[in-house]
């Protein structure tokens, strides 16, 4: 079709041509051969037609007045015989000839005129009149002729009425009498003898024998006549007439107005006729007729003309048309097609140019990171000589931090033009997303301090816990989520920073959106949308970013984490949440005073969607400040949650299994409850009972944890993480109602220390204070390890929320009022250490969360802690003190993380506040063993390569002393050195047939430089695996270049045949690797083999 | 000179190198593979580098003065000063190498020249500072004392 399309549009004549000639002479060949059959068809019936015609008129001409010449000839018979005498009287004609005549009248059928006409003249004869017969009579012949006309009898043919004269005619001299007396019969068409009415008959004629006189008969012309009329004449026409050229019948459609008959011969003056001439004898009279019919065949043959016009005419226009309408259609295509090569080369060319532009981008970054570096340094020199404090440190200072920021942004650029240009890429690792979460908060929270901002982790339902192991880029989840807190933190200031995250399955494509509140349903498609369009703005990188994700949403061991930075800052207006994660974008009222390329959210955009999510601001609640980002990403769980835990978080995210329990003296608050508590109230419901009936009893109350914390955001999050745990949780608002709470709780009073007076409901309902418990259903019952431990009070008191001095009375006083039997643990929170630690209460500045809360409340009974017996005769004497050291390690190589608590004792004496003074953050030393500790690698790596004998390829000298230095250094007792591929595939090929049928390699490492005159790495590489493989073996060469891990050269090698890449400084830790590698693939390849 | 000085002096002096930036940590790894069943290793390397360096400058010079430079003569010089000089960690002689590199690419012979020129300049800078290092180490040596082992961790 494209072929013939080609074909019409560049030669529109020819095709046109032969477009008539094919489709237009068909037709006319079909025309001509219709028309032949048409014609003969109309022919043979218009012959029939005629030949029909005709013999129907002869028929008629032949049955109309048959036998009249017999019925003459025997009335003349019958008269002949009447007449004896040779002079006949008129009487004896009346007497005797006319009755004879009569009967002939009236028996002979259509006979119109009877008449006997004596040679002497005397006439008698009937004839039909108009109405009515009458006779017609001569009575007498010679002076007198006259002619009588008197009607008659019907039945009898008697004369009756009166006689009229009439005019005579001289019958006896007439030509017919003459020739009838001659011939003895004739016949004629003539006028009748009688009456007004002389209608044209045909007559016959019969003279008598006896030759006295002669009969005639007359017919009416017009039965002929009508016969003739009554036929079809189909369009034709009929003449007929006698000999003499009377016109007898005129009859047909035709307008014969020039019609001309002259003595017996015909003329028409009209052309286009055909005429058919035939002798037609009626009763006895010769007839000529002609049969006329316009001739018709010329008009078959004109409209067949115009018909064949008609068809060249179409035959001729519809290939012109169509001609025309491809040509036309093909123009339009070709100017398509060639605007579309243009935009095609302009978009290359700006792709091009793009490309080279973040090329030149990062290479102009990377120059001038080195410059700052060398600024940086150099700060550092200097401010070594300044005397410090002096103007110039200030200064300096401030450069540093200068080039700090320098950094940073260029670091920025760097991302995003890595990022452009679609190198950015993942580099899996195993790590803990809970650590990596509260790194990220650590790191954040002296910042937000500074400005009295508290940044809040929230786990949320915990779920996040249940699978914290994952294997993803940390280092890229950290710069997004640093990125999204620093924002954060540079916006807000006052309130509170919260970040959350919990996990889910893998859910449907945009679970962030499934994720919102249905009333931001609307918001959030429009939000897709845009990303949408953002996505198909953005080039290759995005779709390599789709790829990676759908990559990861087919595993089943994928999570999808959800986490969200919510803030009290400023806010991003509605209008500018769609271009805030377009680059060099900044929201330009809220971005005063701060600075920055915009490029941060960009970036953690692309960066969240090289992992497979999606990032998005939420709507929040009316009237509350502040920003909330949104994102979510796929990381694979290294350890697949088992199925209880993948319930638990499928089951959603209310899993506060909170429960409300009445507990004496206590206002209760009920928090957020979902309506899944019922369920658990039911199924707890008998423990509750052994707790209710226990609780009575301070003895065996189960711990609590009395929260007196600030920050409203904080006070929740701690609060909810807490009784997840199962611990009872009171919650003091403020830090004048601690004692209060205190009181009511533990029946101390700082007025009364020992008095412990159970307060009524009434007034504690007076007090603002919001107390909830929480019990797990999980965790409480089973840890309860011994039934002799005594209650554990834990007061979390944040420093900021009063004055010190006062909470720190408050806490003392409560401490002294304590009852044997109550253990009380202090922790305070936003606190340097220093005051308040002589009591052995735990300070800590860093915020209260994740690892660092359950590690404080692992001092707790139920979650394992053991209550140091000092700590019951601690309130009698202060002597032994105790720190807690939780001892974080990561015990096995797959990375779950166990933490145990060792409960260090020290001495009195020991101790000196300083000792005492450390922080949990601090005394929590993570101990994380490493994948190989680096002295025992280095005598393993070293037995790796103890006694090998290896070959340094390279042609330049001093790379190849340092590289053998190195590799002797490592262990290695051989080293051969060569200085291009052509010698080494040579001593190899040497070292292969030399050794005969020992299994030992020429070499058991072979470092091969890449670029080298003669023969190249690769080119030699080849070779020697060639050679080997006659022999069976592989020697392991190593590649050794100047470019870098993962660049084309690099891959190149690789495919060469070499089996790993070193970087030409030959770091040891990667040699030690790469070799560990090898290896153990050898090993593996043998074990296969055997 | 006080032995204890003169070890501070040549602390102070590696320092400055590393800070100029004229050698990287490849100095110090090869100060390290230094033992004592190859006491003279540095200086033998260095030695090495000093004598190809000459050669190659001295045929850069002359592939490059010619009236048609044969850049395919001159890359592979380059190339080779490149890896040596980054084997014995002449950070500077090897970065202007690879932008050495980059003009012979473009066969821009102008640009190429320029970077001779800077090439040498870094190659002489870095000799005379390595020969006075071991020039101070002799002294140390030679008053009887230990060269004092530099830090990785710089």
């Amino acid at each position: 079709m494209v072929k013939v399309t080609k074909f019409v549009t560049s030669r529109p004549l020819v095709s046109l041509i032969l477009l008539v000639v094919v489709f237009g002479t068909i037709p006319i060949v079909i025309w001509g051969i219709a028309m032949t059959s048409i014609t003969n068809n109309v022919d043979s019936l218009t012959k029939d037609l005629r030949s029909s015609l005709v013999s129907e008129i002869e028929n008629i001409g032949e049955f109309i007045y048959p036998k009249t010449n017999s019925s003459t000839i025997s009335l003349a018979r019958v008269i002949d015989s009447y007449i004896t005498n040779n002079n006949t009287q008129f009487t004896e004609i009346q007497t005797q000839i006319a009755p004879v005549l009569f009967q002939a009248y009236s028996t002979i059928p259509q006979v119109s005129q009877v008449s006997y006409i004596s040679t002497d003249g005397l006439l008698f004869s009937y004839m039909t009149g108009l109405n009515t017969s009458f006779a017609v009579f001569a009575n007498s012949s010679g002076g007198d002729y006259t002619w009588y006309t008197q009607s008659i009898d019907q039945r009898t043919g008697r004369l009756i009425g009166d006689a009229t004269r009439s005019q005579p005619l001289d019958l006896t001299h007439t030509d017919w009498f003459q020739a009838a007396q001659r011939d003895h019969t004739t016949a004629f068409v003539g006028t009748g003898l009688g009456g007004e009415d002389n209608e044209t008959l045909f007559e016959r004629v019969v003279s008598l024998d006896s030759k006295k006189g002669v009969v005639s008969l007359g017919f009416p012309v017009k039965y002929l006549t009508s016969a003739l009329n009554r036929l079809n004449l189909h369009g034709g026409e009929v003449y007929m007439w006698t000999k003499d050229g009377t016109v007898l019948v005129r009859e047909g459609s035709l307008n014969a107005s020039s019609f001309i008959i002259s003595n017996g011969s015909i003329c028409f003056k009209r052309s286009k006729f055909e005429a058919y001439c035939s002798v037609l004898e009626v009763s006895g009279v010769p007839l000529t007729y002609t049969l006329m019919f316009a001739n018709k065949g010329g008009g078959i043959k004109n409209a067949a003309k115009y018909m064949l016009i008609l068809m060249v005419l179409y035959g001729f226009c519809w290939p012109t048309v169509f001609v025309l309408f491809m040509v036309r259609a093909t123009r339009k295509d070709m100017d398509m097609r060639s605007s579309l090569i243009n935009q095609m080369e302009a978009t290359q060319q700006a792709e091009r140019k793009s490309m080279n532009k973040s090329q030149a981008f990062a290479q102009a970054s990377h120059d001038i990171r080195g410059s700052l570096a060398g600024i940086t340094g150099l700060i550092d020199l200097c401010r070594q000589e300044v005397k410090p404090g002096s103007e110039v440190d200030a200064s300096l200072q401030q450069m540093n931090v200068c080039t700090k920021d320098l950094v940073g942004l260029l670091n920025s650029v760097l991302d995003m033009s890595k990022i452009e240009s679609g190198k950015m890429q993942l580099e899996e690792e195993e790590f803990n997303l809970v650590q990596l979460l509260e790194d990220v908060v650590d790191f954040f929270h002296p910042l937000a301090m500074k400005k009295k901002v508290d940044v809040v982790l929230d786990l949320h339902d915990g779920s996040i816990l249940k699978s914290s192991n994952v294997r993803g880029d940390s280092g890229k989840l950290k710069q997004i989520l640093n990125n999204l807190v620093s924002n954060a933190v540079k916006f807000t200031v006052e309130g509170h920073i919260s970040i959350r995250a919990w996990a889910q399955k893998p859910g449907s494509k945009s679970s962030v959106v499934l994720a919102s509140k249905p009333k931001g349903r609307v918001v959030s498609i429009f939000s897709k949308f845009t990303l949408c369009m953002n996505k198909d703005q953005s080039s290759s990188s995005s779709t390599y970013e789709m790829e990676i994700s759908n990559s990861l949403r087919n595993n089943p061991n994928t999570m999808e984490f959800v986490f969200e930075v919510d803030d009290t800052g400023k806010g991003v207006p509605v209008e500018m949440r769609k271009s805030v994660f377009e680059n060099y974008v900044q929201v330009r009222e809220t971005a005063q005073g701060q600075q920055g390329t915009g490029l941060g959210l960009g970036i953690v955009q692309s960066l969240v969607r090289l992992m497979g999510g999606e990032i998005r601001i939420t709507d929040k609640a009316m009237g509350e400040k502040g920003t909330s980002f949104q994102f979510n990403v796929l990381l694979t769980t290294s350890d697949t949650p088992d199925m209880k835990v993948r319930e638990d978080i499928e089951a959603g995210g209310g899993g506060d299994y909170v429960i409300s329990t009445p507990n004496p003296g206590l206002t209760i608050n009920t928090t957020s409850l979902g309506g899944s508590s019922m369920n658990i109230r039911h199924h707890l419901s008998p423990r509750f009972n052994t707790c209710l009936s226990s609780s009575s009893s301070p003895k065996q109350e189960a711990s609590r944890v009395v929260l007196l914390i600030k920050d409203e955001e904080r006070r929740r999050v701690t609060e909810k993480s807490i009784k997840t745990l199962g611990i009872k949780v009171t919650v003091v608002e403020k830090w004048e109602h601690l004692s209060q709470a205190l009181e009511r709780l533990f029946g101390f009073s700082p007025q009364s220390s020992m008095g412990r007076t159970e307060l009524s409901s009434t007034s504690s309902r007076e007090l603002p204070l919001i107390g909830t418990d929480g019990v797990d259903s999980r965790s409480q019952a089973p840890r309860r390890r011994s039934t002799s431990f005594s209650a554990f009070v834990l007061l979390m008191i944040d420093a900021h929320a009063g004055p010190f001095p006062e909470m720190d009375d408050i806490v003392e006083q409560f401490l002294r009022s304590l009852h044997h039997g109550i253990v009380c643990k202090v922790v305070w929170l936003n606190e340097p250490p220093g005051r308040g630690s002589e009591r052995g209460d735990v300070c800590c500045l860093k915020p209260m969360h994740g690892s660092r809360l359950s590690r404080v409340l692992k001092m707790l009974p139920e979650l394992g802690g053991i209550v140091p017996k000092e700590e019951l005769q601690r309130e009698a004497s202060l002597l032994r003190r105790h720190t807690l050291v939780a001892v974080a390690a990561t015990t096995s190589p797959k990375g779950t993380t166990s933490c145990e608590i060792e409960e260090v004792e020290e001495e009195e004496d020991e101790a000196s506040s300083s000792r005492y003074n450390k922080k949990p953050g601090k005394s929590v030393r993570t101990i994380p063993k490493p994948v190989g500790s680096s002295e025992e690698e280095r005598v393993t790596s070293n037995a790796l390569l103890k006694g090998k004998r290896v070959m340094v390829v390279d042609d330049n000298r001093i790379t190849c002393t340092v590289a053998t230095m190195k590799l002797k250094n490592m262990g290695v007792s051989e080293v051969r050195q060569c200085n291009n591929g052509k010698e080494a595939v040579r001593l190899v090929s040497e070292g292969l047939t030399q050794r005969g049928s020992t299994q030992m390699l020429p070499f058991d490492y072979i470092f091969m430089d890449c670029q080298m005159p003669e023969m190249d790495g690769c080119e030699a590489t080849r070779e020697i695996r060639k050679v080997e493989s006659k022999y069976g073996v592989h020697i392991p060469i190593i590649a050794v270049s100047g470019h870098a891990l993962g660049s084309n050269e690099a891959e190149a090698t690789i495919d060469a045949g070499m089996d790993a890449f070193l970087e030409k400084d030959m770091n040891q830790d990667q040699l030690r690797k790469i070799i560990r590698d090898i290896e153990s693939k050898r090993t593996t390849v043998h074990a296969t083999v055997e | 000179m006080d032995l204890v000085q003169m070890q501070k002096s040549l602390q102070d002096y590696t320092k400055s190198l590393f800070l100029e930036g004229v050698l990287d940590s490849q100095f110090l790894q090869l100060q390290q593979l230094q033992d004592e069943s190859n006491p003279d290793f540095v200086s033998q390397v260095v030695t090495l580098f000093f004598q190809d360096s000459d050669r190659i400058l001295n045929d850069l010079s002359l592939s490059l003065d010619q009236q048609v430079v044969d850049f395919k003569k001159v890359d592979p010089h380059v190339h080779q000063l490149k890896g040596s000089s980054s084997s014995i960690g002449a950070q500077r002689v090897k970065n202007a190498c690879v932008v050495f590199r980059n003009f012979c690419e473009q066969q821009n012979v102008e640009a190429c020249h320029r970077c001779l020129q800077q090439v040498k300049q870094e190659y002489y800078l870095v000799k005379n500072r390595l020969e006075t290092l071991f020039k101070l180490e002799q002294q140390i040596v030679a008053s009887g004392g230990m060269i004092p082992a530099m830090e990785l961790g710089f």
